[in-house]
């Protein structure tokens, strides 16, 4: 079944746990640079956004990759054959959201063999790890239980 | 470590003003990496806070961070040393390792969150930042540095010594990235504290109210005896703070999250967001200033953040002159005139205090300068035990003696300096204790020592206790590892020895780091006794010997079980018993020279 990672902005805590959890991972060393998971601060609100690859149905990275190292599997997942990677950084270019990291080639979130790093470690559960079917159903709870206020006081 | 450093590096006797005073930020050891609570810095100095006979003492005080921490260590350094004197304001980068001095006249005078902003603006979101506000620029005595935004640093006035070096901040940022040694034992240890926090039956509510879900302790450890505790909890419990909450804020690896972004909905200061841990001190403080609304306390709290002065400090301050005003004791009329009861009067003294104009000069010179210039004796302060001339956050009479309230005045920074451990709760059971203390590596006689009763301290011997659990804080704080998991016991000592060794290679068992944990105290007390404290300085604060009389009735300074009575006569022996556990001399509190080569330590 393909999943979705989700992010919840309200619950990230910017606590950087999928950044240190991720790296050590996906790198075998921990250093937020080398994350697939960036979480991004907007300091003039302190509002914490965690990013990583979305794992377009159409992606411009593939597209763009003169290796042919970036495939998009059955399960959804984009990935980037390491061994055809030439680190020409094109995919970075091509990416509208900034999600593919560099180092010495180019990597990104492969959703960790279907059982992220990242999503285990979220405490405040900002990172969830779901069915398309069951995307947006947390959030709609929600929204159902203000309406319930709503209603109630009339 | 740090300790060490400072022992080395600190010429005896010279001013906390002077150039000569450096100030050590180290990070711990374990930050940068995924242990859960991993993320504390130190910031190591002789503080400004004066105590008795104008004494300094040298010491340290901890920071969390979402970052700082974890890019000090991606930065490649371990320690920062600031010694000497900038001729103007200055701030400073370190970025992979060069360090750049950089002009901040443009910062000067601007809140610490302001200049924070501006820095992550410059320098990437993603960099640590400590920062100091206009009290640190106008060397209060208790000003501090404001990491990240939402955590402090050094409420004896670290801030101040940053404005005494004209240092406005610190960035940290690198990419160097942390290797490990025993990728597999580290990966094991790790999800082992991971799945003991996600399992903590208390989790939801933590991750729902940030530090305000330690209410229930609270209302003990900081009750003031003002209110009855069922009219602070309508005012300042659990409810109001779900109506100012906007969300909760971890340091870096935090399982669990103690800060808060708050946003006050509706009143005169609707619309105002602040970042921190407000709410025991908007709580205590509320109730010791009769300040009912909660939104004006946070309102206040803001205020002191942003202008970097510790708030615990600043309105103790306040109610302690105010008090005495009322009380006729203040012949000085300028004082008279400026000291009411009112919220106004606090917000006016603040500004006077962060500027130093007026009044506020006096202020911001602490408990003892005040004493002296006013005639008032800080000993006779009604709320808040003052030693080594800084006020305490907990109380014993309203929370007992438990061996964290010992710590106060053990240290040599009168601030808790043991490790928080299920003891911080009250009366946990004897099995329980022994339990946690039992992955410690204590010889098996001490473990007798600390629980065979006694007449003047009861079941659990909290002098013996405290020796330990302030080696244990000197452990997690040279590794980086928040204490807080401790005290709901959702890690040990065995952790941290084994996710220690599989990080740095360097094999040490919980008894080993506990030697080591024991090797840098006796450099902080060396450190302190070279600037001439002795046994006569650890004293508890008076207050404690005194009953608190508070509308549920009259509280006593009790043993941990509340079984007995603590009196003068007791805390003597319980002193005894914590030298004795110490090996330093009974009568002076000195560390002999036998005891220092046994820990290998050159005087």
């Amino acid at each position: 079944m393909e999943k979705i990672l989700l992010f919840d902005l309200d619950k990230c805590s910017g606590c950087r746990t999928c950044e240190l959890v991720c790296s050590f991972s996906n790198a075998g060393v921990i250093n937020p640079c080398l994350s697939r998971i960036k979480r991004i601060t907007l300091a003039e609100d302190l509002c914490f956004v965690p990013m990583t690859c979305l794992q377009c149905e159409e992606p411009y990275c593939l597209e763009a990759c003169p290796a042919g190292a970036i495939s998009k599997g059955e399960d959804g997942v984009v990935e980037i054959d390491q061994q055809r990677c030439v680190g020409c950084k094109m995919c970075l270019l091509a990416c509208p959201f900034g999600n593919i990291v560099v180092g010495e080639k180019a990597f990104k979130c492969e959703h960790c063999d279907g059982d992220p790093r990242c999503v285990r470690s979220c405490s405040n559960r900002a990172l969830t790890y779901v069915t398309k079917g069951e995307a947006g159903y947390e959030k709609l709870s929600r929204t159902a239980r203000k309406l319930q206020e709503i209603g109630k006081t009339g | 470590m740090a300790w060490e450093l400072i022992y080395k590096l600190l010429p005896p006797g010279v001013d906390p003003f002077a150039p000569e005073n450096p100030i050590i930020i180290s990070v711990g050891s374990l930050v940068g990496t995924a242990a859960p609570g991993a993320s504390k810095i130190a910031g190591t100095a002789k503080f400004p806070a004066i105590a008795d006979e104008k004494k300094h003492f040298v010491g340290s005080s901890v920071s969390g961070g979402r970052d700082f921490g974890l890019m000090m260590r991606n930065a490649g350094c371990e320690h920062i040393v600031i010694s000497g004197k900038s001729e103007s304001p200055v701030y400073l980068v370190v970025d992979n390792g060069e360090v750049e001095i950089c002009d901040a006249a443009a910062l000067w005078g601007k809140s610490t969150e302001e200049t924070t902003g501006l820095l992550k603006q410059k320098y990437g979101s993603e960099c640590g930042c400590a920062a100091i506000g206009p009290a640190g620029e106008n060397l209060v005595r208790y000003a501090f540095a404001v990491v990240d935004m939402t955590n402090s640093l050094g409420r004896s006035g670290l801030g101040a010594l940053f404005g005494s070096k004209n240092l406005k901040a610190i960035v940290v940022k690198g990419e160097r990235g942390i290797s490990v040694k025993d990728p597999q034992r580290y990966e094991k240890y790790v999800r082992l504290a991971e799945a003991k926090a996600q399992g903590w039956d208390n989790l939801d509510n933590w991750l729902k109210l940030g530090m305000g879900a330690g209410w229930p302790i609270f209302r003990y450890t900081q009750y003031p005896g003002k209110w009855t505790r069922e009219k602070w909890d309508s005012l300042y419990g659990e409810k109001k703070r779900l109506e100012t909450l906007d969300k909760i804020i971890g340091c870096s690896s935090c399982r669990i999250s103690c800060r808060v972004k708050w946003r006050i909905g509706t009143g005169k200061y609707a619309g105002e967001v602040g970042m921190g841990s407000p709410y025991g001190k908007s709580a205590t403080s509320g109730q010791l200033l009769d300040v009912e609304d909660h939104r004006k306390m946070l309102h206040l709290v803001s205020l002191a953040n942003r202008a970097g002065i510790d708030f615990y400090s600043f309105t103790r301050l306040v109610d302690w002159v105010t008090a005495s005003s009322e009380q006729g004791k203040i012949a000085d009329d300028r004082f008279n005139d400026e000291l009411q009861r009112s919220y106004d009067h606090y917000l006016q003294l603040l500004s006077k205090t962060v500027n130093r104009e007026g009044v506020g000069d006096i202020l911001a010179e602490g408990w003892n300068p005040i004493g002296e210039e006013l005639g008032l004796d800080p000993q006779d302060y009604w709320y808040a035990g003052i030693c080594k001339g800084v006020d305490f956050i907990y109380d014993a009479r309203a929370a007992k003696l438990h061996p964290l309230m010992m710590t106060f005045f053990t240290n040599p920074r009168p601030h808790h300096g043991g490790n928080h451990t299920i003891t911080t709760g009250l009366g946990k059971d004897v099995d329980e204790i022994r339990e946690q203390l039992d992955t410690w590596g204590l010889p098996p006689e001490a473990m007798e020592r600390i629980f065979a009763p006694t007449a003047h301290s009861g079941r659990l011997n909290v002098g013996r206790y405290t020796k330990w659990m302030e080696d244990a804080m000197a452990v997690r704080n040279s590794l980086g590892v928040c204490s807080m998991y401790s005290a709901f016991g959702l890690e040990n000592m065995d952790w941290v020895a084994n996710i220690f060794s599989a990080v740095t290679g360097i094999e040490m068992s919980s008894g080993d780091l506990m030697r080591a944990g024991e090797r840098a105290f006796n450099f902080k007390k060396l450190a302190n006794v070279r600037e001439g404290f002795r046994r006569k300085d650890d004293r508890p604060p008076r207050l404690w010997l005194r009953p608190m009389h508070s509308p549920e009735g009259e509280l006593r300074t009790e043993d941990y079980y509340k079984e007995k009575v603590i009196t003068e006569a007791d805390f003597e022996k319980i002193l005894d018993d914590y030298y004795d556990e110490r090996g330093w001399d009974r009568e002076t509190g000195v560390p002999p020279d036998k005891k220092l080569e046994a820990l290998g330590i050159e005087r």
